[in-house]
């Protein structure tokens, strides 16, 4: 198992050079010197040639992407053009924010998603089907920001429910924090629920036809096993895929939702660099979403070995 | 062939979610096309008029959703704001339907190097996050409805790409081509006559599909403050107004959110009626 | 002592184009140790015939006429809760496909070990334990370790084999063998029919036997019942069959075959096809095919016993009022 997940890993390597190659060049294709934006128009020829000097940015390209590799290569991302701060440290910092909204907003798609696509299965074309699919289809219609200031305006603003603004809470206060969790990873997850539940109900309406299934039933399982344990574990298979694939939209869906929530994350750091133009931060961060969104790519191939036991030996 | 048929169960007659849906989808995609269209006739109010003595009005019968902080008309800023968001919509969607369509039947077409070369790239960038390499293109392009149609358009065209190609890749070894190449046909026609009409039914699909996509993808992107600039009226541009005033004036970030809302249905409506009527497994 | 009696049994089902009778006026019955072969066509309704024993149709199916009678008891009723008690404890089944007959993801052994917890409350423990047991009758080699393999790891014959241990788990009266050996390569499907055979005379079981090879009737069944467009045509022991066929149809079928190991499916002396579903005739439904067809025939043929106490019955009009074999040949 761990050596199928370890060659899994090897395979990704191509794919994050090129993602790092991409990093590195998306920042540098950027129209304007960096030190005339930082220093200001007004800067002295001196300062800019310091500035190229101290940031490396007088040396030829591929010197500069050697240069990039092997400071990644010891886990150096550079420092923030405009705060000095270690990028890393700046990641490092917000990261455990945006994984666990990502990871409560796949919980809460998945723990709602499935169900609700088992039950439309089974109804098939009946009441319940009918209500699921107008739920999912407002569910695929919501922007991901509008659901979420709605959200905010009628649990936290109106109902009072829920903190308006979902500050950094310290571990050390586990209520506070998963207080202020709760709606941005409800929002992630409502809105990955409709997507989770068409998946579902279109894998049960497929296996329920399936041979294994009419053998289940011939040897006198009774009909809630054999949708809830029979069925669903193959459905999962589906689900875990698509998980996978959903992840880099959930990504995206986070950064709207950390705007709205006021929460710190990797997307309010984007949109923080973008506004102040922090170009190694911004590479740092491209960087960051990469292996993200590579690692999970991997972590669910891991659960799809964990589901199908046909994955091992194949 | 027959005599199988009849040992299987007939299915039971489908009734038909996939017109229906296709109905009422159309029906709001057209009012709210119209509605954008004739926005200069229709809106009661100039858009970009200030008032400063009509700031923050409730609805009334003068400014049916009341009015914004300059004392702009709500109603009359969100019909301006759809003519952006749908003129976006569908010029992104076109742009990356026509290049994606175009690049993905030439690379499976004649395959080879190149095709490996520009497939490894089209699944590096379906990898990244759609949403975060569209905040970084269009701030790398720098602002403007031109760049924001270039953004979204980058971002669409995978899916695009990867269905053209796989569409090509399976006509180019029929029977039917391999004749029209043995009577000396040029790839030329072959492609224009014979690949392209064949995949065109898909494409279609995909783009209504997308056209919510890029619906979702301008108005987040108005949202964080990167959409058509101002003083130009934006879906998401207005809910990102509504909400900066959101404690004291809910209703600029409602309304807003109710269009973007109700376009978004009438497209999805549209997109799964579709695909149903063309996918018989996809719907019961 | 009988194990399945059919009585009268009618399955409808219900289609766009109107109702229609895919079994009609089906009797026979199985007796203890009895293997009793259910031939013909591909849609001739032998599935259909398993289902309805089975409870299992198709939502469009039902059931309209007749008895399902299990020992002494009519099932055809049953609400889904007995018929989930009925089915692996009281009625066992094999199928064509083992290749997809058992779920992906679970282990064979805990496959055959759920009915056993099921039906007979078996604990954990005992459920393995009885079933690496049953995984040994069926000649699964080292069963023990086997027990916690994956249904991918096994040849499709050892599926089938898997299939056979799950279907006798409970010891049922009766097991319903749905074209068993179809998709099996030969010689495998010989050493699943022997292990059949063993297994019936070991548990004393009735056997529905479904197949549309002929061979394995001759070789395997003791009594047979020949369908036709969801028509019992004919029945009667296999060497009365083999002998004497009475039914046009029963005839066809065994002209056709200058070797006895030949499949139905390659029958080519019988002009014409099943007709489809839809369009089946109202009265006896070979009319299209049949050499002999008459004014009467319009009208569904009784069924006819020839001989007293032979069981060899033929429902033809041929056969009816002093017809007898010479006026069909």
């Amino acid at each position: 198992m761990l050596g199928y997940f370890g060659k899994r890993l090897l395979t990704l390597i191509p794919t994050l050079f090129a993602v790092l190659t991409l990093a590195f060049v998306l920042v540098r294709i950027v129209p304007g010197d960096p030190a005339l934006i930082i220093l200001g128009d007004q800067a002295t020829p001196e300062a800019i040639a310091r500035f190229h000097e101290a940031t490396g940015l007088d040396q030829p390209i591929w010197r500069q992407f050697l240069a990039f590799l092997s400071q990644l290569a010891h886990g150096d991302l550079g420092v923030s053009m405009i705060s000095n701060r270690p990028v890393l440290t700046s990641i490092i910092e917000v990261l455990p924010y945006t994984l666990e909204l990502s990871f409560a907003g796949v919980l809460v798609g998945v723990v709602l998603g499935v169900p609700l696509g088992v039950i439309a299965a089974r109804s098939n074309g009946g009441v319940a089907d009918w209500a699921i699919r107008i739920v999912t289809l407002g569910g695929l219609s919501f922007p991901a920001f509008v659901s979420a200031v709605l959200m905010l305006l009628v649990f936290a603003v109106w109902l009072g429910w829920f903190p308006v603004i979902s500050t950094a809470k310290p571990i050390t206060d586990p209520i506070g924090r998963l207080n202020s969790l709760a709606l941005p990873a409800i929002n992630l997850g409502l809105v990955m629920m409709a997507y989770v539940a068409r998946v579902t109900r279109g894998g049960m309406m497929n296996i329920m036809r399936s041979d294994y299934i009419r053998t289940a039933r011939a040897k006198g399982v009774p009909a809630r096993r054999i949708v809830w344990k029979h069925a669903l574990r193959n459905v999962l298979l589906a689900v875990v895929t698509f998980t996978g694939l959903y992840f880099s939209v959930l990504i995206g869906n986070s950064v709207l939702t950390e705007i709205v929530f006021n929460r710190p994350g990797l997307g309010k750091l984007v949109i923080g660099a973008l506004e102040r133009r922090d170009y190694t931060l911004l590479q740092g961060l491209v960087v960051a979403y990469a292996i993200l969104v590579v690692l999970v790519n991997a972590l669910t191939d891991l659960c799809y070995g964990l589901v199908d036991p046909r994955v091992k030996t194949s | 062939m027959t005599n199988t048929t009849t040992a299987v169960a007939p299915a039971r007659k489908r009734h038909t979610p996939g017109r229906a849906a296709i109905i009422i989808g159309a029906t709001i995609v057209g009012i709210v096309l119209l509605a954008a269209i004739f926005a200069p006739l229709i809106a009661p109010h100039d858009p970009y008029a200030q008032s400063m003595l009509a700031r923050f009005r409730p609805p009334s019968a003068e400014y049916w959703l009341g009015t914004d902080r300059f004392g702009r008309d709500t109603f009359s800023r969100i019909l301006f704001g759809l003519r952006i968001t749908l003129w976006t919509a569908l010029a992104s969607t076109a742009l990356a339907m026509v290049a994606g369509t175009s690049v993905g039947i030439l690379s499976g077409y004649y395959g080879g190097r190149v095709d490996r070369w520009v497939s490894a790239a089209n699944d590096l960038l379906m990898s990244f996050p759609q949403m975060v390499a569209g905040i970084i293109i269009v701030a790398l392009l720098g602002p403007g409805v031109t760049n924001l149609i270039i953004a979204i358009a980058i971002t669409a065209f995978p899916a695009f790409y990867r269905m053209a190609r796989s569409a090509a890749l399976a006509l180019r070894d029929r029977e039917y081509i391999d004749a029209c190449r043995v009577l000396g046909y040029s790839d030329v026609r072959i492609v224009a006559r014979h690949i392209l009409p064949e995949t065109l039914d898909d494409m279609i699909i995909i783009a209504t599909l997308w056209l919510a996509t890029a619906v979702r993808t301008e108005s987040s992107l108005a949202f964080i403050g990167l959409g058509a600039p101002p003083p130009a009226a934006t879906l998401g541009g207005l809910v990102r107004e509504g909400f900066d005033n959101l404690l004291d004036y809910p209703g600029l970030a409602i309304w807003p959110s109710l269009a973007i809302l109700i376009v978004m249905i009438g497209l999805n409506l549209m997109g799964d009626g579709l695909r149903d009527a063309n996918d018989p497994r996809a719907s019961s | 002592m009988t194990v399945l009696t059919i009585e009268n049994l009618r399955t409808t089902l219900r289609l766009d184009s109107g109702d229609c009778d895919a079994l009609r006026e089906v009797s026979f019955s199985v007796d203890e140790g009895e293997t009793l072969a259910i031939v013909g066509e591909s849609g001739c309704g032998k599935s259909m015939l398993a289902m309805s024993i089975m409870g299992l149709l198709p939502s469009i199916a039902t059931i309209s006429e007749g008895h399902v009678v299990l020992g002494s008891r009519a099932i055809e009723a049953e609400p889904e809760a007995a018929m989930e008690k009925v089915r692996g404890a009281e009625i066992g089944m094999v199928f064509q496909e083992p290749m997809t007959a058992l779920n992906p993801v679970f282990t064979v052994g805990s496959q055959i070990a759920e009915p056993l917890r099921d039906h007979l409350g078996l604990s954990r423990a005992e459920a393995r334990k009885t079933a690496i047991d049953l995984m040994e009758r069926v000649r699964i080699p080292s069963a023990a370790s086997r027990y916690d393999s994956y249904p991918h790891e096994f040849s499709g014959g050892m599926r089938q084999r898997v299939v056979i241990a799950l279907a006798i788990a409970c010891r049922p009266k009766l097991l319903i063998a749905d074209e068993p050996t179809t998709a099996l390569d030969v010689t495998v499907q010989r050493q699943i029919l022997d292990l059949l055979d063993t297994l019936q005379d070991q548990e004393k079981m009735g056997m529905l036997l479904i197949t549309h090879n002929l061979a394995i009737v001759a070789g395997h069944a003791d009594r047979v019942v020949v369908m036709y467009g969801g028509d019992v045509v004919e029945q009667a022991t296999v060497r009365d069959l083999f002998r004497s066929p009475a039914h046009p149809y029963a005839r066809a079928l065994l002209a056709s075959l200058p070797r006895v190991d030949r499949d139905l499916s390659e029958l080519a002396s019988i002009p014409g096809r099943v007709p489809p579903l839809a369009k089946l005739p109202d009265g006896c439904r070979f009319i299209d095919r049949c050499p002999h067809a008459m004014d009467v025939c319009g009208k569904m043929p009784p069924a006819v016993e020839l001989g007293q106490g032979t069981r060899h019955t033929v429902r033809c009009w041929l056969h009816v009022e002093g017809g007898s074999d010479a006026a069909v040949g």
